[in-house]
């Protein structure tokens, strides 16, 4: 095998998102889930990024690129919509939040959506997240 | 086998990666099958069940029923989804942007299907003979093809025992409107009613084509190669000799090279990348391959009750109405797991959270759009298209009266408020609705899925607007067919699986009885 094939073969475990996106990604999560007693587990956040870079280590470099697109909007644009130059991470929780619902209000709403069902789909299929909405727990998995 | 090509013998008979080669991979055969979803495995079934030797390339991995079922709902994705389901039509015009999933699999799209099985309605097949020109397509003549897929996916009704709450809810609204819903035919044996369908049938129990036909294939002497990329259709003069391609590593990176050998080539890559491969290679008509995409763009109310609903208890698809087709829109059950639902409530923060943790009072229904067309599939910089919708002005209209009509059954049935298909907009309750201006909300707003991409290498009875012939042969090139969704020349307004397993039966029994291969 030579190093080309070396590379072609390489481990499924190599990173997705780099720590910018990462970063970002956590932010807009830690946003997005909060609730009225703050914002989720530190660790339900951590483990809801590592899945994300599962996800798209597997779903391919094309879905990453549209998310990607998706989150640089949101970093960019969602600021703007309330007076700041700041970048999306920077931004104290307050501003996040409505930066974010004047995003999901605005014409480039699809932006959010595209990243906000990612993180959803992921984020309630941990357990504890699962259980706050109510969900018992039936049909995650199929039965052995 | 032809003696003059120089490619190994390898038995025959078997389903295995392209990787387990080790190397180079060249066959030869007497037909070579692009995609082994419902038009590919079909025809490889009935091709290799009449004799004949058949390989099937799939570019996607080969993952079982018992390893889907081990996974949740977003590793299903990640595995055998295309690009994670990040796959979309980009709207023009008063358009929206359509998300269209499909599996990228062994057994393709019917893996993740809810087993929803029509026949063609008769109105349909009477445009395709009558203006078309598709004299064959008659019910009369479709029925034999109808009824022995009928029989080999093992098509029954759903039992009302199975329909979850949510659709119960919506069956008496339904009544109490004057329209019935009706019992959804699906491809099941020993359904469990654990609505996780779209990410595969951890039970077996759906019969998908990778469980229903490729076996029989199998059986029969064909050789299934998983992640294997076709990229070009090899000719000699006017006559299809076989396919050259790569063998795709664990992350889809091309790596060995792939080339079969083949009396026969069918394409069956289905609407999305049928055409890509046809342009690629320079064959099929240029001004008809890619273009007149079909989508039946679909949309979703959820309904807010007091009650605790638990949607996810029961069959994904159970009930549907064909009471509004005359306006241009079929009414179809169906559920989507809790991280979904999570994402279709509004707002972010704990506006957010606090609407999500009402899920298990929610019930859903949603509907499809007959659609007129105007998709394009374009090539793109990679190996995925570009692809464009712009949607008739009948069909926008279609879309306020699908949502409306559903909305006002759930109230019917005495939901608090409804979550319409619209980004942003926060629940309404009855009094609300009336409010929301839904045939003029810009389509951007819209939120609109589909799985069932369409027609973009349609047959037709005549080579200047076609692709096809009624047989599946492309025209003006010998020993090529088509033989997936791409080939219906309409919208069908109903789930297409079960029209596109009959017209691939048909176009392999007709490739047997013409003796062409």
């Amino acid at each position: 095998m030579n190093d080309r094939d070396s590379e072609r073969e390489a481990p499924l475990a190599r990173a997705a998102l780099s720590p910018g996106l990462r970063a970002t990604t956590h932010a807009i999560a830690e946003a997005l889930f909060t609730t009225e007693d703050g914002p989720p587990p530190e660790e339900r956040l951590a483990w809801l990024v590592d899945d994300l870079d599962d996800f798209f280590v597997r779903a391919g470099g094309r879905a990453l690129f549209l998310f990607r697109l998706c989150v640089v909007a949101i970093s960019v644009i969602a600021p703007l919509l309330v007076g700041k130059l700041a970048p999306f991470r920077a931004l104290g929780q307050a501003d996040r939040l409505r930066a974010l619902e004047r995003l999901e209000r605005s014409p480039l709403a699809l932006a959010i959506f595209g990243a906000k069902t990612t993180l959803c789909i992921l984020y309630y299929e941990h357990p504890g997240a699962a259980e706050e909405v109510g969900f018992d727990g039936s049909c995650l998995r199929g039965e052995p | 086998m032809n003696a003059h090509h120089e490619a190994r013998e390898t038995p025959r008979g078997g389903l295995r990666s392209g990787r387990e080669e080790g190397g180079d991979v060249e066959l030869s055969c007497d037909v070579v099958v692009v995609g082994s979803g419902a038009g590919g495995a079909v025809v490889a079934t009935e091709l290799a069940e009449s004799g004949l030797h058949v390989v099937v390339l799939e570019e996607g991995p080969s993952v079982s029923g018992a390893e889907l079922g081990q996974m949740r709902p977003s590793e299903s994705m990640r595995a055998v989804w295309r690009d994670g389901a990040f796959t979309f039509a980009l709207g023009l015009g008063d358009s929206p942007t359509i998300n269209v999933t499909m599996g990228r699999c062994v057994g393709g799209s019917s893996v993740l299907t809810g087993g929803v099985c029509f026949r063609v309605p008769d109105a349909v097949l009477a445009h395709w003979t009558r203006v078309l020109g598709l004299a064959d397509y008659t019910p009369e003549g479709m029925d034999r093809y109808f009824s022995h897929v009928e029989q080999r996916i093992h098509v029954e009704e759903v039992p009302a025992s199975m329909r979850s709450h949510g659709v119960e809810l919506f069956a008496i609204g339904a009544k109490k409107r004057g329209f019935e819903v009706e019992p959804m035919r699906r491809n099941t044996e020993g359904c469990k009613g654990c609505g996780r369908c779209n990410f595969g049938c951890p039970h077996g129990a759906k019969r998908s084509v990778d469980l229903s036909y490729l076996p029989r294939a199998v059986d029969h002497g064909a050789e299934v190669l998983s992640d294997c990329l076709v990229e070009r259709i090899v000719m000699k003069g006017a006559r299809a000799a076989g396919v050259e391609g790569r063998v795709l590593d664990a992350r889809g990176g091309r790596t060995h090279a792939l080339r079969v050998h083949a009396r026969a080539v069918v394409v069956a890559a289905g609407a999305w990348h049928t055409p890509l491969l046809l342009r690629r290679s320079g064959l099929g008509n240029p001004e008809v391959v890619g273009h007149r995409l079909t989508l039946h763009p679909g949309f979703r109310v959820l309904a807010r009750f007091d009650e605790p609903v638990r949607g996810w208890r029961g069959a994904l698809q159970s009930a549907w109405s064909g009471a509004f087709e005359h306006e241009g829109v079929t009414l179809t059950s169906l559920f989507v797991p809790p991280g979904v639902l999570g994402a279709t409530m509004p707002g972010v923060g704990p506006e957010h959270t606090r609407q999500a943790a009402n899920i298990d009072h929610l019930a859903m229904f949603g509907g499809i759009v007959h659609d007129q067309g105007g998709g394009t599939v374009h090539r793109g910089l990679g190996r995925e298209p570009i692809v464009t919708y712009r949607m008739a002005r009948r069909d926008r209209a279609s879309v306020a009266k699908l949502v409306r009509t559903m909305a006002e059954t759930f109230f019917a049935a005495g939901a608090r408020e409804v979550y319409l298909p619209i980004l942003g907009l926060r629940g309404v309750d009855a009094d609300g609705l009336a409010a929301v201006p839904l045939e003029t909300v810009p389509a951007q707003r819209l939120e609109c899925a589909s799985q069932h991409p369409l027609g973009s290498a349609q047959m037709g009875s005549t080579a200047e607007h076609s692709v096809v012939d009624g047989d599946g042969r492309v025209w003006g090139v010998d020993g090529l067919y088509v033989a997936d969704g791409s080939v219906l020349p309409t919208s069908l307004g109903v789930n297409p699986q079960l029209a596109i397993m009959s017209v691939a039966t048909r176009v392999a029994w007709r490739m047997r009885e013409r003796r062409e291969v």
